[in-house]
């Protein structure tokens, strides 16, 4: 029983590993990629793309069927600074119909060059590459956990209990960087770190059993 | 660092697991509620087959394995011995619903649809069959535990 249970333990290590083979080389592809793209992105003359466009929209309001005192129609028009683009909302009144009033909604962009959003491209393409590489540091930790795994003779060994630490510290930072980039929904891998560190103290009083059944022996 | 002093650090962490666990079940659930909700009252549910089946078939499975990681923490802060053959079960459960759930979200969606269908172009979602391996393995050395565990008791 115990021999079949370490058996079995190797052998999952062993198709882990060949699984992390996988997702390094996709993790790789990534860097490469978003490196290139970054690069590409950052060298692309500021005004060799530009963008201008408008939108019309009918927005159909019948007040009757609001609450009079808390619901009110403000006409007019503003102009917004976004992305070193002028960009301007109107909101008129146009007719009236059986259905409700009719509102007549148009926007319209500016010329928009792409030096306006290049920053966040580059940006985002940096940061892609970054992401991957906290991923490949994970993966390369979770592969010699894998390893040690695999030719273990007891899933308590020293070797394995380090391996698995060193694997839940290249965590914390990809824990860290999707709390900083989605927030809450982030907070999944935050606790599955959580759960790495739980089972390695799980783990070192795996060991301390180990200890006794070894000086038993 | 002796094993009285691992014991009682085990059962601190995982009474705190236990009640995030139980949170992120909540959590979970709440989702799956709120969304199915809003698409039955605003009946867009046949527009939004593919994020139904999505909120569903994922939902629905981190809410089960959060309920049971839950329960498998409560099980250890009261017990102070993290191997057992409950353990095993609760890991082997989790194991296998994260296994269902590579999958779940696509057949979910064909049934919705009538039709074979797949959300990202692929049967099994390799995001979930991951930590399903990896949960299975942690179940094995758990199992391995349970023995030297056994072992240990028959000694004292």
């Amino acid at each position: 029983m115990k021999d079949q249970t370490i058996r079995n333990i190797n052998d999952l290590g062993k198709v882990s590993r060949i699984i992390i083979i996988f997702f390094k080389i996709f993790a790789i592809v990534g860097i490469v990629c978003s490196l290139t793209g970054g690069i590409i992105a950052a060298v692309i003359p500021g005004d060799s793309i530009q963008m201008r466009g408008s939108a019309e929209a009918d927005v159909i309001v019948d007040l009757d069927k609001l609450p009079g005192k808390v619901f009110s129609v403000d006409e007019g028009s503003d102009s917004i600074n976004l992305f070193g683009t002028d960009l301007s909302i109107s909101f008129k009144e146009n007719e009236k119909t059986d259905e409700g009033t009719v509102y007549k909604m148009n926007a319209s962009a500016g010329k928009m060059k792409y030096s306006h959003l290049k920053p966040l491209i580059v940006l985002g393409l940096f940061g892609m590459a970054v992401f991957c590489t906290l991923v490949l540091i994970a993966l390369i930790f979770g592969q010699k956990l894998a390893k040690a795994l695999s030719v273990c003779d007891s899933p308590f060994e020293e070797k394995v209990i380090k391996a698995m630490m060193n694997f839940g510290k290249s965590l914390i930072p990809m824990a860290v960087f999707f709390v900083l980039l989605y927030g809450l929904s982030g907070v999944g891998t935050a606790l599955a770190v959580l759960v790495v560190i739980l089972f390695i103290q799980i783990f070192k009083y795996g060991a301390k059993l180990q200890q006794e059944s070894d000086e038993t022996l | 660092m002796k094993k009285v002093t691992a014991i009682s650090k085990i059962k601190e962490n995982s009474t705190a697991m236990s009640v995030l666990m139980a949170v992120l079940g909540l959590l979970c659930l709440g989702a799956c509620a709120m969304g199915l909700g809003d698409s039955l009252y605003h009946s867009t549910f046949t527009e939004k087959k593919e994020e139904m089946a999505s909120l569903l078939g994922t939902g629905l499975i981190f809410a089960a394995c959060a309920f049971i990681a839950a329960y498998l923490f409560i099980r250890i802060s009261r017990t102070g011995t993290p191997f057992s053959d409950t353990s095993v079960k609760c890991l082997k459960n989790i194991a296998f619903l994260l296994f269902i759930g590579s999958f779940l979200p696509n057949i979910l969606l064909s049934l919705f649809s009538g039709k074979y269908e797949t959300i990202n172009d692929s049967f099994i979602e390799i995001s979930m069959l991951v930590p399903s391996v990896i949960v299975f393995c942690a179940a094995e050395a758990f199992n391995y535990g349970v023995i030297l565990q056994q072992e240990s008791d028959e000694t004292v």
